[in-house]
């Protein structure tokens, strides 16, 4: 059964396309994830699911109700975390809660809630008094205060360090094994790899494929891609006629990246090319490719980029 | 109901709310009370009183009852030591020579005192003769010795013993007339700067709160998110709204319960208002400022922009709302300006009610022009608003 139904949705900010015609369907009890850059469209395409905003066109219709005439009850029964965690002034970590559940029908205690996120010690701590990550899992409490079928996370692991990070994954995963629904928005790879049942892949306002993560890989098969570092700086363009490869990307510090379905041919080329060039080379390897190679060739772009 | 709760909570932690909206007119009211009580409150006079008659003590007497004046009797010496040091405006003499009339029936006494102004200087003193009237019986002169560095203040002690002299003259004329002294005394008590000051302060700090208060507050709820927060929750936006009124309206009338307290208590104002038509116009015009700082909120597009865009509106009503003094005593060209103003009908209302213990019905003007004001208002809030 799905949970959500987007069917041919857009929405325009004047001439602007902010999400240009998606279709998706998001199954019960799974973490769908949208992956893409800043600017892709990811949030206001949960926006519109979340009723905050009027769909320009498109069918979406969210736990079976349409989100254009139904959207009070909608609100009932879905969980919200927005990008920028925001909370009232002068109340507790418990008050919060108490205060947010009161807008709903049902809701749960405080206690239990702070107790999920491991909060409990924080329950008299002022909101503007927690850290980073405390206040990301306080906002992902505030998404559970009534008990909801589905949960909408955007970006909620934006701006925290690995180890926060790491936790908040244990957070969603164990979310999710309470048979709730979770759809997350994410630039990060290896959040989508670690977290997501299935990944929509988006960018420009589109959606380029939805899949498993390791069907979108597999649709990769025998790709490769060939790493190395350069003492020269180096032409992305020039490299990738001359290696005869798919891509050509530049990494990060001096490491280059090359995708290619042909990895030993591409690796001569490379040599005969930086014989030619007078380059040395260094940490040369090839290896599998990821879900930052699949973004990669979906959208010409790498996502650290952005 | 909880929304409600919580709210209030979060404004009595907010320690910027409190001072601005309490603190800050009570520092006010502190500072133009101390300011303009020297020339509205007492004043320190000598008496030497050098006649043993029956007249010149109930002179003194009837001295000693007026409000505004501080009566103190030493020796004469020892007054103008006082008066030299300063710490005497005027210093009365009465002389010997005032006895007490003998009234032969039918035949007004033409025992008329007086008042002969003279200068007293630190260094140097000069008498003046001002007045030298003559009198079917021979006047006598009572001496009144002021500090020139104080003659404002002296003047008005001068007014203030001419009148009562005027009055004893009458007196001894014909009926005995010191109720009516009594009574100018206490009309003189009715007129304190103070009584005109604190309902334009209360006006003042209702517009302040109301304006700065809801502008700042939903501004950084807007631009934190919260807002949008709150509309992904399936609470009613009216309630939100409901919400910030009352609790805005709650402290509007805590603040002013403190604020008339201090100013009938610590400053000596007056407080002639029926209690129910006080709070009516008090909630009534609170609402219309609240509207005002919807629309700033509606219309600033951050906070930085928020705070300059209600000083702007505040600082001129401020002055011109007759909040510090009265608008005719104004340019003419700029009291039309002062009419339009929302503030000087809310000042001018309380004013009324305090002051005089006026009805709904007499000021309904100031509430029909708030009300005006208002409904634009509102029209302009629902009209821009934005979540986000």
């Amino acid at each position: 059964m799905n949970v959500i139904e987007v069917d041919k949705l857009s929405k325009y900010y004047g001439k602007l396309k902010a999400v240009d015609d998606i279709s998706f369907e998001t199954k019960k009890g799974e973490i769908f994830g949208i992956l893409g850059p800043n600017g892709a469209g990811k949030t206001t395409t949960l926006e519109v699911l979340e009723g905050l905003k009027k769909q320009s066109a498109g069918n979406v219709r969210v736990l079976g109700l349409d989100v254009k005439t139904q959207i009070k009850a909608i609100k009932q029964r879905i969980g919200v975390q927005l990008q920028s965690t925001a909370f009232f002034d002068f109340l507790t970590c418990e008050e919060t809660l108490n205060l947010f559940g009161s807008f709903y029908k049902e809701s749960k205690p405080s206690r239990e809630l702070l107790d999920e996120v491991t909060l409990s010690p924080k329950a008299k701590t002022y909101v503007n008094n927690l850290s980073g990550g405390q206040k990301q899992r306080l906002s992902i409490a505030l998404a559970l205060v009534n008990k909801p079928e589905l949960i909408f996370l955007d970006e909620p692991t934006t701006g925290l360090d690995p180890q926060a990070r790491r936790k908040l994954w244990d957070l969603i995963v164990s979310i999710r094994e309470t048979g709730k629904t979770i759809v997350l928005t994410t630039h990060y790879m290896e959040e989508a790899e670690f977290l997501c049942d299935r990944v929509a892949i988006m960018d420009e306002a589109k959606i380029k494929d939805v899949d498993t993560p390791r069907g979108l890989i597999r649709k990769l098969e025998g790709e490769n891609k060939v790493e190395f570092g350069s003492d020269k700086k180096l032409d992305l363009k020039n490299l990738e006629e001359a290696t005869a490869s798919l891509t050509a990307d530049y990494v990060e510090g001096d490491i280059y990246s090359l995708r290619t379905k042909d990895s030993h041919k591409t690796m001569n080329l490379l040599l005969d090319y930086a014989k030619n060039n007078k380059i040395e080379l260094n940490n040369l390897h090839v290896s599998r490719a990821t879900l930052e190679d699949v973004f990669l060739s979906y959208t010409g772009k790498s996502l650290r980029e952005k | 109901m909880s929304f409600l709760k919580a709210n209030l909570k979060m404004t009595l932690r907010n320690k910027q709310v409190l001072f601005w909206s309490l603190f800050f007119p009570i520092f006010m009211m502190g500072m133009f009370g101390a300011m303009f009580s020297g020339s509205s409150q007492k004043f320190d006079v000598g008496i030497v009183n050098k006649s043993s008659s029956k007249i010149s003590k109930n002179i003194v007497k009837a001295l000693k009852k007026v409000d505004a004046l501080t009566i103190t009797q030493k020796s004469e010496k020892e007054e103008f030591k006082e008066l030299q040091d300063g710490n005497r405006v005027a210093v009365i003499i009465i002389p010997k020579k005032l006895a007490d009339p003998k009234l032969p029936k039918g035949i007004v006494p033409g025992n008329k005192s007086m008042l002969n102004k003279s200068q007293f200087n630190a260094q140097n003193s000069q008498k003046m003769q001002l007045q030298a009237k003559v009198p079917p019986m021979k006047p006598v002169t009572i001496k009144f010795s002021y500090n020139e560095t104080k003659s404002q203040d002296a003047s008005i002690v001068s007014t203030i013993v001419s009148q009562f002299i005027g009055k004893l003259n009458q007196k001894i004329a014909k009926a005995p007339e010191l109720l009516k002294i009594k009574r100018a005394a206490y009309k003189s008590k009715n007129l304190k700067y103070i009584d005109f000051l604190l309902p334009g302060l209360l006006a003042m700090s209702l517009m302040m709160g109301g304006i700065v208060g809801i502008a700042n507050g939903i501004t950084t709820l807007r631009e934190r998110g919260v807002l949008k927060r709150l509309l992904a929750t399936p609470l009613n936006p009216a309630v939100f709204f409901i919400v910030q009124v009352i609790t805005r309206l709650t402290v509007a009338l805590v603040q002013s319960t403190i604020m008339i307290s201090l100013g009938v208590l610590a400053f000596g104002a007056h407080f002639y208002g029926n209690v129910f038509t006080f709070a009516t116009v008090l909630i009534f015009g609170a609402t219309v400022f609240l509207i005002f700082g919807l629309v700033m909120a509606s219309v600033a597009k951050s906070v930085e922009t928020v705070e300059p865009m209600s000083r702007a509106i505040t600082m001129p009503m401020l002055f011109l709302g007759g909040v510090f003094f009265p608008i005719d005593s104004m340019p003419a060209w700029l009291q039309p300006v002062s009419r339009a103003l929302p503030l000087t009908y809310m000042s001018d209302a309380l004013r009324q009610v305090i002051t005089e213990g006026a009805s709904l019905y007499a000021v309904r003007i100031d509430l029909l022009v708030l009300f005006v004001w208002g409904i634009i208002g509102f029209i302009i809030a629902a009209r821009v608003f934005r979540w986000e």
